[in-house]
This record gives structure tokens, sequence and C-alpha cells, in this order.
């Protein structure tokens, strides 16, 4: 058998909560606006990948790349979104 | 979304639109959502195709009619079947919507040639599938949900979580139901064995000179 998730014991479903919308207010992505937060919140990582691409781009044969720094920093931030996100998803 | 190529000799089960009645939507309008597309069927007496509305045994309409279309619609790289990917990877679920939602501008030093999309949480970061969920609103909820590109992306993870698995729900109801049977059983077999047993559990047989 498969397990298509991993339930735990005691799980845990967030409770959907409706966006205040304004008449004539467009709903926006819930994920795109905690991004900035979320950026905030990695800092450190920000950080790291800004002296990365610093790094980089003082080399003249072209070579080097800063992907681990932004999965790294990509990944903090995902972390980040995830814990608030999926109680603005219905 | 990538969909699953559905022919006709295709061993596995197929889904279609009798397996969302009453799961989803009620048959009435499952009905008419089937009927308002075209499904080529036949032969014919004559010996010949002919096109029909579609009715609720059809399997789902395939995105491409064939493998080669399909490369040629994707860059030369053929849509995997999703219908059972959320079990077959591991912790598909989270992997499927991390992958619909990771798709970033490529970091310094990566270069991205035409046709390829930065992804990070495809292994080695560049993947062919252009980005499936890439604006809001692509679809209208009925419920008036906002359509926002999370709660779609949420949406064709949960489908195809169910779709893997129709049945899983009832089963794991039924494994439920079938183990606090037995366990229900168990307590009574017990209590009726210490119950008929009794009596000779506690008898005591004294073999002395009868009294006349």
């Amino acid at each position: 058998m498969s397990g298509s998730y991993s339930p735990t014991f005691f799980m845990h479903f967030p409770k959907y909560h409706a966006p205040h919308l304004k008449p004539g207010e467009e709903a926006k992505d819930p994920g795109d606006e905690m991004k900035p937060k979320c950026l905030a919140a990695c800092s450190s990582w920000l950080t790291e990948y800004n002296s990365c691409v610093q790094r980089i781009s003082m080399r003249t044969d072209g070579k080097g790349d800063c992907k681990g720094q932004f999965e790294e920093l990509s990944q903090c931030q995902d972390h980040c979104v995830a814990h608030e996100l999926f109680g603005h998803l219905k | 979304m990538r969909c699953k190529e559905s022919r006709e000799d295709e061993p596995l089960p197929s889904l279609g639109g009798r397996h969302l009645v009453n799961q989803v939507l009620p048959e009435k309008r499952m009905k008419e959502i089937a009927a308002s597309f075209d499904v080529v069927d036949g032969p014919n007496d004559e010996g010949e195709m002919f096109t029909r509305p579609g009715i609720l045994v059809d399997a789902f309409p395939s995105p491409y009619p064939n493998e080669e279309a399909a490369r040629y619609a994707n860059g030369g790289a053929l849509p995997p079947d999703l219908s059972v990917y959320t079990t077959a990877k591991h912790e598909g679920l989270d992997y499927i919507f991390a992958l619909l939602m990771g798709y970033r501008d490529p970091p310094a030093g990566i270069p991205c040639r035409d046709g390829l999309y930065y992804n990070i949480y495809y292994p080695g970061g560049l993947i062919a599938m252009p980005p499936p969920i890439h604006a809001d609103g692509l679809v209208d909820y009925e419920d008036g949900t906002p359509a926002t590109k999370s709660q779609m992306c949420k949406d064709v993870v949960n489908f195809l979580c169910w779709a893997s698995e129709p049945g899983h729900d009832d089963r794991k109801l039924m494994g439920l139901k079938a183990m606090s049977a037995c366990m229900l059983g168990v307590v009574v077999s017990g209590m009726w064995y210490r119950s008929a047993w009794i009596g000779y559990k506690t008898r005591r047989i004294d073999f002395t000179k009868a009294v006349m």
C-alpha cells in the first residue's frame, strides 16, 4: 500500500479564512503576499546569496553560479510561507 | 496540468466522468459536462467512426491525440501520466505542490536556454514544462472562491491525490469499522468464554466415601 500523504495521530488541518475584500477589489495570491515578509525573515540567506552574486560578477572567466545559495534562500522562504499559506486556501 | 493519455487499449483503469458523480458534482450536472465534449466512437454499421456527445462512462478526454503530438507540443519532452503520480513518488503531494509553486527566475550564473524554465524543486533545476499555473484566474470557481495561484495548485494536487486512489477514504473507513468490530468481538467472546466456563473453572470435586 502506498501512502499518499503522511498522516500523524493528531493531524491539524488549518481552518480556512476567506479574504476580507472591499467591493471591486481583486483577491491577491496569499502566497505572493507573504513572500516579501518571508524574504525578510530569511535575511541571513539573502545576505549569503547577495554576496555570492557579487563574487560571481567579479569573476572574469564566467564560471560559477549561485544555485546553492538560491536554493537555501528559496527553501527558507517557502517554509516560512507554508506555515501560514494553507489557512488562506480552501 | 499535464493530463494522462487515455487510450482504449490501455491496461490501466481510466478515470471518467462517472467517478466524479456524487463525489464532486451531482449526476445531472456531470452528465451535462460530459455531453459538452465530443467523443469519437465507432465503427458503426457502415464501418465508419462517428462523433457523438460524451456520456458518463467515457474516459476523460486526452489533451493530445497521440504521443508524438504530446512530444511536439512540449519541446520533445513527453508529459508523464499523472493519474497515480502522488502515490508513485515519495511525498508525491508535497512534491507536486512545491513543483507547481517553484518556478523562479534563474539565479546568477545559471544559463537558461530557450524552452527551459528554472524550478528550484525540480532535480537539476531546469525543467521543460512551462509553468502550468502561471497566473491568477485561470479557472472560475462556482462557489466564488478566489482563483489564486496557490488555490489552484492546491486543488490540482488534491484532485491528483483523489484520482490516484478514488477508494482511499472508503477503504480506510471500512478498515476502521472492521478493526473496531474485531476488537468488540474479542471482548464479547472473552466475556462469553469466562461466563460459559466459569462453572467448570470454579467447581471442586471431592472424592470421598459416599455417606449413605
